[in-house]
């Protein structure tokens, strides 16, 4: 009958339609570059200092830090007794890089810790971790990459 | 015969140069935290006064001080690393990509992030701490100034170009 042919038809093109879309979508993210960043485990931390910092223990915090290995470009607010640095995570933490500088010098200081529920404020997701969508994605990844 | 009119002699006007150009272009030098890559000297020269100006937010944070940026910069100071790169590194890029992006380096550079808009609501972004008012907005320019300064950039008309972007993205991100 006619009605059942055009009924085939009809079902055939959806499934084709969705086959070709959902094959295209899977290209699609299967070929999606990632972001690179330019340093993806570039830190940065701040050593609040509990003592005055003169010009010569300015000179002696600088150089003790450039000789903690992972430590980049620290920077000293003496007037107020602040020590802001970057570091590499992957080779040391803010609590290391505490410990080896207090080694160091004995100073009277304490490191900057945020309170957890502001420092759980992860950067921006684009997609939501729980959703299928995020899911699909993440899975579709895995297999070709 | 024929004689060389006036007109033969007109020469076009000077094409003025992007901001990106001014700060280097797409030159190509050596990344200094990157040893063996190479970078353009108009990105490079953007990721240090973002790199410097955030030096400067996190040298500031006090908890309850008015004035400072804590409530919408703190975030990046916790260790906690989401996926492949920390909240620090992330803001870097976005903030390099965005500027370079948007002043002339759009060929070599791509903006991905979120709107201005969107980037800073704190309901839709929750890297965002809270809202901007025009008082944090202006701190916020002081410090990008004082960055500059730090990375040789001290030209005031280059310096004025700078704050010339930024008071452009005012109205989007000052939301209070």
């Amino acid at each position: 009958m006619k009605i059942h042919k055009s009924i085939k038809i009809a079902a055939g093109s959806i499934v084709g339609i969705f086959l070709i879309l959902f094959t295209v979508l899977v290209v699609h993210i299967a070929t999606a570059k990632p972001k690179v960043y330019d340093n993806a485990t570039l830190q940065i931390s701040r050593i609040d200092f509990k003592e005055p910092i003169d010009s010569l223990k300015a000179k002696e915090i600088h150089r003790n830090m450039k000789s903690i290995a992972g430590v980049k470009n620290p920077k000293l607010f003496p007037e107020k007794n602040v020590l802001v640095y970057y570091h590499d995570s992957k080779v040391v933490n803010s609590q290391q890089v505490f410990n080896q500088l207090m080694a160091k010098g004995n100073y009277k200081a304490e490191r900057l810790v945020i309170p957890i529920n502001i420092a759980s404020k992860q950067v921006c997701p684009v997609m939501d971790e729980n959703s299928f969508k995020y899911k699909f994605s993440r899975g579709v990844k895995r297999i070709f990459n | 015969m024929v004689s060389c009119g006036d007109d033969d002699n007109t020469t076009p006007p000077p094409v003025e140069r992007t901001l990106y150009q001014k700060l280097g272009g797409t030159a190509k030098v050596a990344d200094p935290n990157n040893p063996g890559q190479m970078i353009e000297q108009g990105r490079l020269s953007y990721r240090s006064v973002v790199d410097s100006t955030i030096v400067l937010i996190v040298a500031d944070i006090s908890n309850g001080a008015n004035g400072n940026l804590g409530a919408h910069f703190a975030p990046i100071v916790g260790e906690v690393v989401s996926g492949n790169a920390t909240n620090v590194a992330v803001l870097s890029k976005n903030l390099t990509d965005f500027f370079s992006a948007n002043t002339g380096g759009g060929a070599t550079n791509t903006y991905s992030g979120l709107g201005m808009v969107e980037a800073h609501d704190p309901a839709q972004n929750p890297r965002m701490g809270a809202k901007a008012n025009d008082a944090n907005y202006d701190k916020f320019i002081g410090y990008v100034g004082a960055a500059a300064g730090l990375n040789g950039v001290t030209d005031p008309a280059l310096i004025g170009d700078v704050v010339d972007v930024l008071e452009s993205l005012r109205d989007p991100i000052v939301q209070q």
